[in-house]
């Protein structure tokens, strides 16, 4: 992706191709099949817990990717209030930006429902209740009262992961259920769209905002990351306790902290580590604060996880 | 392109050339700027706007939101 040449009307006429419909990916009343992992395990991270035999560990990866779809579902929440507002700001304006912008937003609202009738095909044939994140609108009213340059950059990053998921990750793996493959193949198309209109209104974020308002944009946008980290957390300990209704067994304290603690760098991976150190947007975030790539890298160190994000 | 510019195609857009520069005039001088050089000028500029009913408090109504995007930090 070349942020530099592209323009909002091209933005469009790609996400035109692109774009997909929902009763085509996923029919309502669709039943899944549980017989095969969902995540590949370079997302899942799994293997490493050997106190789990294979169907526990399999059942914990769909658990994983369960919440994982609704952690999006949960981010797009705040991404469709900014994109309005994005687009918003574009009336009487850039035509071609005001398409664009509400193009993103009305296909965020359908990842939204597309993510909804997932969590019921998944409540119905799962057999056992999973606790995910609930509070999208809390979340949303916290990163939505950071600044418009720190939004745009999380929403940058989160979008540009979408791309290690499926295509680095899960493309290729012939181990997993082909519906979910599909399912990240189809929001990874869409996201990928979205990454490209972040970037260009990130670029006239930098072409018009104050270098105050970059800077303090910048150091917002790295308290966003604390921020979803601790959320994510919460989901981590949440799945421990789905994990343990599902396989039908007591975990000690000690198997307890290990899973809560390998879904904790899961998660971080997943949904700030491979953006966070995802070269595009280094790239972007060096141009609105030329100290923060280093910043970025720093941080992602601290999180560990895969290096093949990079 | 200049926020002065961004502003006068906005306005050009929603009325005719003639009736966005008398816009321009009336609103600057009545919040005491000479341009929009900054967010913040814009954010002022759009608020005047909003004063009014109609097309043109919406166009005021984008016009904050747009200083706002852009980093604008008062209100």
């Amino acid at each position: 992706m070349s942020e530099t040449s592209d323009s909002f009307a091209r933005c469009v006429e790609q996400s035109e191709r692109a774009a997909w419909r929902l009763d085509d990916v996923m029919p309502a009343g669709t039943r899944l099949d549980f017989t095969s992992p969902f995540l590949p395990e370079s997302l899942a991270k799994t293997a490493s817990l050997e106190m789990l035999d294979a169907r526990e560990r399999k059942i914990l990866n769909q658990i994983t990717a369960n919440a994982y779809l609704n952690a999006f579902s949960f981010v797009e929440e705040y991404i469709i209030a900014t994109m309005m507002d994005h687009a918003r700001a574009e009336l009487f304006g850039d035509k071609d930006a005001l398409r664009a912008l509400t193009r993103v937003a009305e296909e965020e609202v359908k990842h939204q429902q597309l993510f909804e009738r997932y969590r019921i095909a998944f409540e119905d044939g799962f057999g056992t209740t999973c606790r995910v994140l609930d509070n999208a609108a809390e979340v949303a009213g916290a990163i939505l009262s950071k600044s418009p340059v720190a939004v745009m950059l999380v929403t940058f990053q989160l979008e540009l992961t979408t791309q290690h998921h499926y295509v680095e990750s899960a493309r290729d793996d012939d181990t997993l259920d082909p519906f979910f493959v599909s399912l990240l193949k189809h929001h990874w198309i869409e996201e990928s769209q979205h990454a490209r209109v972040d970037a260009l209104e990130l670029e006239k974020q930098a072409a018009f905002a104050p270098n105050r308002a970059l800077e303090s944009g910048v150091d917002e946008y790295f308290e966003i990351v604390a921020e979803l980290g601790a959320t994510f957390a919460r989901q981590a300990a949440m799945d421990v306790d789905s994990l343990a209704t599902a396989i039908g067994r007591v975990l000690t304290d000690d198997e307890r902290t290990r899973i809560e603690a390998s879904r904790r760098l899961a998660y971080e991976d997943m949904f700030v580590r491979c953006g966070l150190t995802h070269p595009t947007f280094l790239a972007l975030l060096g141009r609105l604060d030329e100290s923060a790539p280093e910043r970025a890298e720093s941080l992602a160190k601290t999180l560990g996880g895969d290096p093949s994000c990079n | 392109m200049q926020l002065m510019d961004l502003v006068r195609d906005k306005l050009s857009r929603a009325f005719s050339g003639r009736e966005a520069q008398r816009i321009i005039d009336e609103t600057l001088e009545k919040i005491g700027l000479e341009a929009i050089r900054n967010p913040d000028d814009l954010l002022a500029f759009g608020t005047e706007l909003t004063k009014h009913e109609g097309l043109l408090g919406v166009v005021g109504g984008s016009l904050r939101v747009q200083a706002r995007v852009h980093g604008a930090a008062g209100d």
